[in-house]
């Protein structure tokens, strides 16, 4: 066997792999869809905060604090529906199951660090502190969306590790931003890595 | 330093292409139905069938049969000495990739 042999070899098995892979747990309209709505979610968070931090949610109203938690858990819920309806459509247009494998996926990569940020936020906001929640979210769902890429293409990864990275800045140093960070992140990423699917792969 | 794979060292049974894509469909995940991976491979029912086979003999492959609900399905795995062939299949073939690099 020679080198251009191999590396044709090569090329064969990643374009398999990535086919095989190629319904990720983050559909493209999913991704762009969810960061359309979290988009949205921080230009109504700045309203209700009336500035870029979290950290002032921790003087308002018992009122005001729950408006605030309901419309990033809305948004979170939202997004997630979303994300199962475009994931079900794409796995039924390629003739698939979608509970079989990416069900299986979906939920031993996302399912834990849903449940950890969940926990976190009660505990957190319960006790007053409202600055490092967007850090603990993007942190978290970095770290479910890198998993995914172990078992998936290589898009998943790099978006999971811009989350982590992020997440990290926003804990040390960009809190008093952090909704700019939530933007950047849960909005803009979102709709670029969305943006890149449907250019890769067609959904 | 490892001297780059001759043809005769690479495993024969994963060389032949439609059995290398079924390798490499398989190394993705857990497990995949048998219409999931003829989708993928792009073979017939028989094809995939007769090379699936060849695989699970040398124990690359597992292949399981159940029911879900009324309808048959079938399920291919692929196995721990699957994932390491496989494993090394691939470093073979770098191996010539590197080695044609030094030569040109």
């Amino acid at each position: 066997m020679d080198s251009n042999e191999a590396v044709e070899h090569l090329a064969t098995i990643r374009k398999i792999m990535e086919s095989a892979t190629k319904l990720t747990v983050l559909p493209g309209r999913a991704a762009i869809a969810g960061g359309v709505l979290a988009l949205v979610g921080s230009v109504i968070s700045y309203r209700l905060l009336g500035g870029l931090s979290f950290g002032a949610a921790a003087t308002m109203s018992a009122r005001q604090q729950c408006a605030v938690a309901g419309l990033w858990m809305g948004v979170a819920l939202i997004a997630v529906v979303v994300d199962i309806l475009f994931t079900v459509r794409l796995a039924k247009k390629q003739g698939r199951s979608p509970w079989s494998r990416m069900g299986q996926l979906a939920a031993y990569t996302m399912g834990p660090a849903v449940l950890v940020a969940s926990a976190l936020t009660v505990s957190l906001t319960d006790h007053g502190l409202w600055e490092p929640l967007p850090a603990i979210w993007m942190m978290l769902y970095g770290v479910a969306v890198w998993m995914s890429s172990l078992l998936s293409t290589r898009a998943p990864g790099l978006l999971g590790l811009f989350f982590l990275f992020a997440g990290f800045a926003t804990l040390m140093w960009a809190g008093p931003v952090a909704l700019v960070m939530v933007a950047l992140t849960f909005g803009a990423a979102h709709i670029v890595y969305g943006i890149y699917l449907l250019k890769r792969f067609g959904e | 330093m490892t001297k780059p794979a001759s043809p005769m060292d690479l495993d024969k049974v994963i060389h032949e292409r439609s059995r290398l894509a079924i390798m490499a469909a398989l190394a993705t995940g857990e497990g995949m139905t048998f219409n999931d991976l003829k989708e993928i491979v792009g073979m017939t029912d028989g094809n995939l069938s007769v090379h699936a086979h060849v695989l699970e003999s040398a124990g690359y492959v597992r292949i399981e049969k159940c029911f879900v609900g009324k309808k048959p399905q079938t399920t291919l795995t692929v196995t721990a000495a699957g994932q390491s062939a496989f494993r090394k299949y691939i470093d073979q073939l770098e191996q010539v990739v590197v080695a044609g690099k030094k030569k040109g």
